[in-house]
């Protein structure tokens, strides 16, 4: 499944007609969470949804920002201003139109369990960008999906509430305790921004946290089922309809 | 140094002064290199100066300005207003965060909208030190004869040092025979079919070990400087 970390050869002769592409955010998660918590969870879940999203679908890096005004001017919080968002997805995923890239699904950060899949929690914006994009490329399709509220029903069978609080912090753990963003050895192909090209090898967030890891990884695996079975049968169905 | 990637209480209690981003580039880069080159690394120099300068390191913006590789797979680009306003809305949020020295390291060589909205933002925020450096600038040019641009040795050397396994089998260059000027009337691929302007074969993991250590150094020196920053 071609990457950054491929060559436009590659990526041209793989035929890509669909990408993913995830927006996160970089901003204050309180005392113990980093504040690209985001970022990893997402990558950590795009890792997952793409294994079911067939080998062709290119990954497009992660958008590191979002628009995060509820904790702008704490430290760490990089806040963009809703316009601006916009005008970066309406840029990227016009130039992946250019490509002939026809369907690009967006994963806006993670979304919450019990959450709305109907309006977008935290960049909230993408709904407006994504229903702009279809407007403007009748020949096209976007789609957004927030990975928990889409995975909601089955985590809530899955884990009891107590799990449920600390999901985010258990998949954390969990990724960082694998070798997918690993330097040396990555478990991935690359292709994610959090850690492989910066050597970044801290494992130091969340080392004293009694939460189970285990938790974490079946979590993440059903997350990223849900969330790449939503995208396969929209776009299915849209196929459909179009037709 | 703390980073994205610390937790927020290190951060605050580290208080840092400054702040390091690095703005990549995802676009063609001939047969043997990754499309993700410039973001690989600027990516790896701001690394490498936040660790040696401290401060707070940011995550690298993918994107940029890469219109100029046309239509070619794998190429993503941002308009010149969004990417002006995208370094604007990072700076203000980091300056409202307390950090108002900023460093800002240019990876990808199309970027020409960057020393105009770095300069206004500069002149119009009165307690906001901003440095803006390029990173190709930061590459001592002495090292490398092939007068290439991208994709040639200079580039294939970073990526043979940083990122080898994701590197290619190269293939001879090509030096456009018009000037710079002409990537502001075509694409890179118009000029250059292979889309390589230099030459790959003249570069290596050697020189870009030596290449990379001296722009770190550089960049170091120069933020040193210009910023008043020890």
């Amino acid at each position: 499944m071609p990457t950054f970390q491929n060559t436009t050869i590659e990526i041209r002769d793989a035929g890509p007609k669909m990408a993913l592409w995830g927006i996160g955010s970089t901003e204050n998660h309180g005392e113990t969470l980093p504040p690209g918590t985001d970022i990893l969870l997402l990558e950590g879940i795009l890792n997952e949804v793409r294994r079911h999203t067939g080998e062709s679908s290119y990954i497009v890096p992660t958008m590191p920002f979002g628009t995060s005004y509820e904790r702008f001017g704490t430290i760490g919080t990089i806040n963009l201003q809703y316009p601006t968002l916009k005008q970066v997805i309406r840029d990227v995923v016009e130039s992946l139109y250019d490509q002939k890239i026809r369907e690009v699904a967006i994963i806006n950060g993670h979304g919450s369990i019990g959450g709305s899949k109907v309006t977008c929690e935290g960049n909230e914006i993408v709904k407006t960008a994504v229903r702009q994009l279809n407007y403007d490329h009748p020949n096209f399709q976007a789609i957004w999906v927030q990975p928990f509220s889409e995975a909601g029903e089955e985590l809530c069978k899955e884990f009891s509430s107590q799990q449920q609080d600390i999901i985010e912090i258990a998949i954390l753990k969990h990724l960082l305790s694998t070798d997918l963003f690993s330097r040396k050895e990555p478990e991935s192909d690359g292709g994610f921004i959090s850690f492989p090209f910066l050597g970044l090898d801290d494992r130091r967030i969340l080392s004293e946290s009694s939460v189970d890891i285990d938790v974490g990884r079946r979590a993440v695996s059903i997350v990223g089922k849900k969330t790449a079975n939503y995208i396969n049968e929209t776009l299915a169905k849209l196929r459909e309809i179009k037709n | 140094m703390v980073s994205y990637l610390c937790s927020s209480g290190e951060i605050e209690e580290s208080q840092p002064e400054i702040a390091m981003w690095g703005i990549g580039a995802v676009e063609q880069h001939g047969p043997h290199l990754p499309v993700g080159t410039d973001l690989i690394q600027v990516a790896s120099i701001t690394y490498q100066v936040a660790l040696e300068l401290g401060g707070f390191l940011i995550p690298p913006l993918p994107f940029s300005m890469s219109e100029c590789h046309g239509k070619e797979a794998g190429t993503q680009w941002l308009r010149p207003d969004t990417l002006g306003n995208v370094v604007k809305d990072v700076v203000s949020s980091l300056v409202r965060g307390g950090i108002n020295k900023i460093v800002v390291v240019n990876g990808h060589g199309g970027n020409f909208v960057l020393s105009s909205v770095v300069r206004e933002m500069g002149l119009k925020e009165s307690n906001l030190d901003i440095l803006l450096l390029e990173a190709a600038e930061l590459m001592p040019s002495e090292l490398v004869q092939d007068s290439g641009i991208h994709a040639g040795a200079a580039e294939t050397s970073l990526q043979l040092y940083l990122n080898k396994n994701n590197v290619k089998d190269r293939i001879g260059g090509t030096v456009p025979p018009v000037g710079r000027e002409f990537l502001d009337y075509l694409t890179l691929p118009q000029l250059s079919p292979k889309g390589i302007w230099g030459d790959p074969e003249q570069g290596s993991a050697e020189l870009g070990r030596e290449m990379f250590e001296r722009a770190v150094k550089k960049c170091i020196s120069k933020v040193k400087r210009e910023l008043n920053y020890s």
